[in-house]
C-alpha cells in the first residue's frame, strides 16, 4: 500500500512539475533574472553602454544622502496617505448603488467611467484641466471664485494634491465595483433582519457590510498602496513631468531618469532595490495586521 | 510538494534537471543574442567600394526632427530626401521612427538603443554632448569621410561631431556628420510692435524692457515662454553668456576649469529672471512646454518668441510678412557681447551594431549634400551646414541664422555639456526662473552635480 502510494504521488509530482515548468521558466526568465540583475547592478556604476564596475554600498550611501531621493520618497508617502479614502469613500458609494438609490445605474456608469480610460489618456486630460486657463480655472471664474484660480501645476504645492486628486479619481471607480461584487454575494437577509431591528445604514454599512467585506477591503487595501508607491509613473510623466524641478518625482520615475536620461543604470537599480525592499516591508506588515485574528 | 521522507525529491532530481534546462534555454531566449553583429555588414563598408545590396534601412530621428510627423515641413523634408535615396538604391527602403521632441525621452531611447544593442542603421540626434557620451556605440566615420571626395571641406560645423569636441581639420576621430546649425533669434510681430508704439526693435536689455511695458499695455503677452522642462530660460540664458564671457570660456566650463557658479553664468540668469518680475512672459511660463510658445506667437497672442531656426517657415506661414528676427538684446558688456553663440545643431550617426551601415553612409551622404541643404533652407528654412547650399540662400530670416553661423563666439553651452549635465542644468534654471530657487542656488547645484559626475 505504502510503495503504491510512494509511486502514485512520484508520477504525480513529475506531472505537476512538467505542468508548472512553462510557468517556472517564465517566472524565472522574467522575474528571477531581472531581479538578480537589478541586484546586481544596484552595486555597480554602469551607464548601460560599459561595462559595469562593482563599486559596493556606495549607491546606497549616495541613496541616503540624495534629497530628490528622499523628496520622491515623500512624495510617494504622500500619495499613500489617500489609502484610508480609497479603501473607505468607495466602500460608502459601493453601498449606496447596491441599496440601488435613484439613479444608481448613472451612478454606476459615472463612476466607472475613469477606470476604463488609459492612465496616459487620463493624465493628458488632467494637465490640460489644471492649466492656467484651463477649464478648471474657467468655472472658477465663471462662479466668481476668480481668487482662487491658480496655475496649478506650477508649485509642488498645488500640483501634488491635484496629482492625488486624478489618482484618486482614476481608481476609485474600479473599487467601488471591486466592492459591489463583494455585496452581491452578501446574503440580504442579514440587512432585512437588521432594519426589522432598527437599525440605520449606517449601521447596516459598517457593522454588516464591512466585516464580510473584510476580504475586498484588503484586495482594495494592498493594491492602492502598491499603486500609491509604484504605479505613479505614468501620471506624473503626463501631468507634471516630474516638475517643476524634481518636485513632483516618484522613486519611480525617478529610478527610470536615472536610468535612461541620466544614464546611471547602477544607480537606477539601486533606487528601484530601494522601492522593492520597501513596498515589501510595507506589504509584510499590513499582510500580518490584516491576518493576526487567524493567526 | 514532498513527502515525509523525501522519496519525491530525491527520485525527481532528472526532473528538475529538464527543468531547469528548460529555464536555462528560454532565459538565454529572454537574453537575446549579445553577440557583435557588425560582422553582417561588411567591414570596409566605408571605403566606398561595391554597391550595398538593397534593404530597408532603419532611420530615427530626434530632436527637432523628432517632430516630424506626416504633414510637417520637417517630414516633408525627409520624404524627399527617402524618395532621392530610394531612386539612387533601388530595392531599398527606409524606415522612419521618431523618437520625441522632448530630451529626457530622447536620451533614455538612445540609453536603452544602446545597450539593447537593438539600434537603427542611421539615426539623427543632438551634436555634441548628446552625441560624444555615446562614442563607444557609434561607427567612426574618417574613412567614409575621407574617401568621399569634398565630403569634409563640403560641410562645416563638425566639431560637435567628433572625439573632444575637436574634428582637427578632419583628422579627429568622427562620430557624426552634421546636417544645420542653430542659434536662437528673437522673432517678433511687427504688426503688433507697430500698435504698442515700438518704432524699432529693441537693440538692448533696457529698451526690451520698456518694450515689454509698451505691449503690455495693449493686452499682448510681450514673449512667449514655454519652460515646462527649462528650454526657454535656457534659450535665452545661452545666448547671455556670451555677453559676459570670453573665447574657450564654454570649454572651460565643460571641462570644469570654470564653475558653473562662477558669475559668468550666475548673473545672466540673474539678470533674465527680471522677464518674470516684470511680467514680460506669459504668466503660465513655467507650466508651458516650448512648443507652446511657438503658438501663443503664430496666434498673435504673444508679440516676441526667442527661438531656433527651424521653426522659420512655420512663422513665416502663420505670420507672412509681419514676421521679423533680430539679435536678443544681451545685458552684459564683455569683449563677445556683439557676437553670437552658435553651433552644429544635430548630426547623423550610424551605430556601432547597425546591420546596415553602407547603405546607412550613402543616405547620410545624401541627406548632406547640397541639393539636401538646399531643401532645408526652402521648406523649413533651416541654416544648413552644407556651404554650397547656404550659399544660394536667399530667405531672410534664414540668412540672419547663416550669418550667425558663419563665426560663431562659443558654443551653445548646453550643446557641449554632457546630456546628464545638460538635463540636470535645465531643471535648475528652470527653477530659478519660475522663482522657486534662487539663480546662485540653482547654479551651486548644477556645479556641484557636474562635480560628482566628472
Amino acid at each position: 500500500m505504502s510503495l503504491a502510494n510512494s509511486a502514485l504521488r512520484r508520477s504525480e509530482a513529475k506531472w505537476g512539475f512538467l505542468y508548472a515548468a512553462p510557468a517556472m521558466a517564465f517566472i524565472i526568465a522574467f522575474v528571477g533574472y531581472p531581479l538578480g540583475s537589478l541586484v546586481y547592478h544596484s552595486f555597480t556604476k554602469w551607464d548601460g553602454l560599459s561595462e559595469p564596475k562593482w563599486i559596493g554600498l556606495h549607491n546606497f550611501g549616495t541613496l541616503l544622502s540624495d534629497p530628490v531621493f528622499r523628496n520622491a520618497l515623500i512624495n510617494n508617502c504622500l500619495f499613500a496617505l489617500t489609502v484610508p479614502l480609497q479603501v473607505t469613500v468607495p466602500l460608502a458609494l459601493a453601498y449606496l448603488i447596491h441599496r440601488q438609490l435613484p439613479g444608481w445605474r448613472w451612478f454606476r456608469t459615472m463612476f466607472f467611467l475613469p477606470a476604463i480610460l488609459s492612465t496616459v489618456v487620463v493624465g493628458l486630460i488632467a494637465s490640460l484641466v489644471l492649466q492656467l486657463k484651463g477649464p478648471l480655472n474657467e468655472v472658477l471664474s465663471a462662479v466668481g471664485l476668480q481668487s482662487l484660480t491658480h496655475d496649478w501645476l506650477a508649485s509642488s504645492k498645488t500640483s501634488i494634491p491635484m496629482i492625488i486628486l486624478v489618482v484618486f479619481w482614476a481608481n476609485f471607480g474600479y473599487n467601488v465595483l471591486i466592492y459591489l461584487g463583494g455585496m452581491s454575494v452578501i446574503d440580504p437577509s442579514m440587512r432585512e433582519a437588521a432594519l426589522i431591528d432598527g437599525a440605520r445604514n449606517w449601521t447596516i454599512l459598517t457593522r454588516i457590510y464591512a466585516p464580510n467585506l473584510r476580504r475586498v477591503m484588503e484586495l482594495v487595501l494592498v493594491t492602492s498602496t502598491v499603486t500609491a508607491f509604484a504605479y505613479m509613473f505614468t501620471y506624473v510623466y503626463t501631468i507634471t513631468n516630474g516638475g517643476p524641478g524634481y518636485s513632483t518625482y516618484t522613486t519611480e520615475f525617478y529610478a527610470y531618469s536615472q536610468a535612461f536620461a541620466s544614464q546611471n543604470l547602477g544607480y537606477a537599480s539601486a533606487v528601484g532595490l530601494a522601492l522593492m525592499l520597501l513596498l515589501s516591508a510595507i506589504g509584510f506588515i499590513q499582510i500580518r495586521l490584516l491576518t493576526r485574528d487567524e493567526r | 510538494m514532498t513527502t515525509p521522507n523525501g522519496r519525491i525529491s530525491n527520485s525527481g532530481r532528472p526532473w528538475y534537471l529538464v527543468l531547469a534546462a528548460f529555464a536555462v534555454a528560454l532565459l538565454l531566449a529572454a537574453c537575446g543574442s549579445t553577440g557583435d553583429t557588425s560582422s553582417s555588414a561588411a567591414p570596409d563598408f566605408l571605403s566606398g567600394g561595391a554597391t550595398p545590396a538593397p534593404a530597408t534601412i532603419k532611420l530615427w530621428l530626434s530632436g527637432q526632427f523628432g517632430a516630424a510627423t506626416p504633414g510637417s515641413p520637417y517630414r516633408q523634408w525627409i520624404d524627399a530626401q527617402i524618395s532621392r535615396f530610394q531612386q539612387q538604391n533601388p530595392g531599398s527602403k527606409v524606415e522612419v521612427s521618431l523618437l520625441g521632441f522632448d530630451n529626457d525621452q530622447i536620451a533614455a531611447r538612445l540609453t536603452a538603443a544602446f545597450t539593447s544593442k537593438q539600434v537603427p542603421d542611421v539615426a539623427l540626434i543632438f551634436s555634441g554632448g548628446y552625441t560624444t557620451p555615446y562614442a563607444a556605440s557609434l561607427t567612426q566615420l574618417n574613412q567614409g569621410v575621407d574617401n568621399t571626395p569634398g565630403m569634409y571641406d563640403s560641410i562645416g560645423g563638425w566639431d560637435l561631431s567628433c572625439a573632444a569636441l575637436d574634428c582637427q581639420n578632419g583628422k579627429g576621430q568622427i562620430f557624426g556628420v552634421p546636417l544645420e546649425g542653430v542659434t536662437y533669434g528673437l522673432f517678433y510681430n511687427k504688426a503688433l510692435f507697430a500698435q504698442a508704439g515700438i518704432a524699432e526693435p529693441p537693440r538692448t536689455w533696457q529698451t526690451l524692457l520698456d518694450a515689454c511695458t509698451r505691449l503690455k499695455s495693449i493686452g499682448v503677452v510681450p514673449i512667449a515662454y514655454g519652460d515646462r522642462d527649462g528650454y526657454s530660460t535656457d534659450n535665452w540664458v545661452t545666448l547671455m553668456y556670451s555677453s559676459l564671457m570670453e573665447s574657450g570660456d564654454i570649454g572651460r566650463v565643460n571641462d570644469g576649469s570654470l564653475a558653473y557658479n562662477d558669475k559668468k553664468l550666475v548673473e545672466p540668469l540673474q539678470t533674465l529672471t527680471q522677464l518674470k518680475t516684470n511680467g514680460c512672459v506669459n504668466p503660465d511660463a513655467s507650466t508651458r512646454e516650448n512648443s507652446d510658445a511657438n503658438t501663443y506667437f503664430t496666434s498673435g497672442k504673444a508679440a516676441m518668441v526667442l527661438m531656433y531656426p527651424q521653426v522659420t517657415s512655420q512663422f513665416q506661414q502663420a505670420l507672412g510678412n509681419k514676421l521679423g528676427v533680430m539679435g536678443m538684446p544681451v545685458s552684459g558688456s564683455g569683449p563677445l557681447a556683439q557676437n553670437v553663440a552658435a553651433n552644429s545643431n544635430d548630426n547623423f550617426v550610424i551605430p556601432k551594431d547597425a546591420v546596415n551601415k553602407a547603405l546607412a553612409f550613402n543616405f547620410i551622404k545624401l541627406a548632406t549634400d547640397e541639393t539636401a541643404g538646399k531643401s532645408l533652407l526652402t521648406i523649413l528654412g533651416s541654416p544648413t551646414l552644407n556651404k554650397a547650399a547656404a550659399a544660394s540662400n536667399n530667405n531672410p530670416i534664414a540668412a540672419f541664422f547663416l550669418d550667425g553661423l558663419k563665426d560663431p563666439a562659443l558654443p551653445l553651452l548646453d550643446s557641449v555639456i554632457p546630456v546628464k549635465d545638460a538635463l540636470f542644468y535645465y531643471k535648475q534654471i528652470q527653477q530659478a526662473f519660475s522663482g522657486a530657487i534662487t539663480p546662485q542656488a540653482a547654479m551651486d547645484a548644477v556645479d556641484q552635480f557636474a562635480k560628482t559626475n566628472r
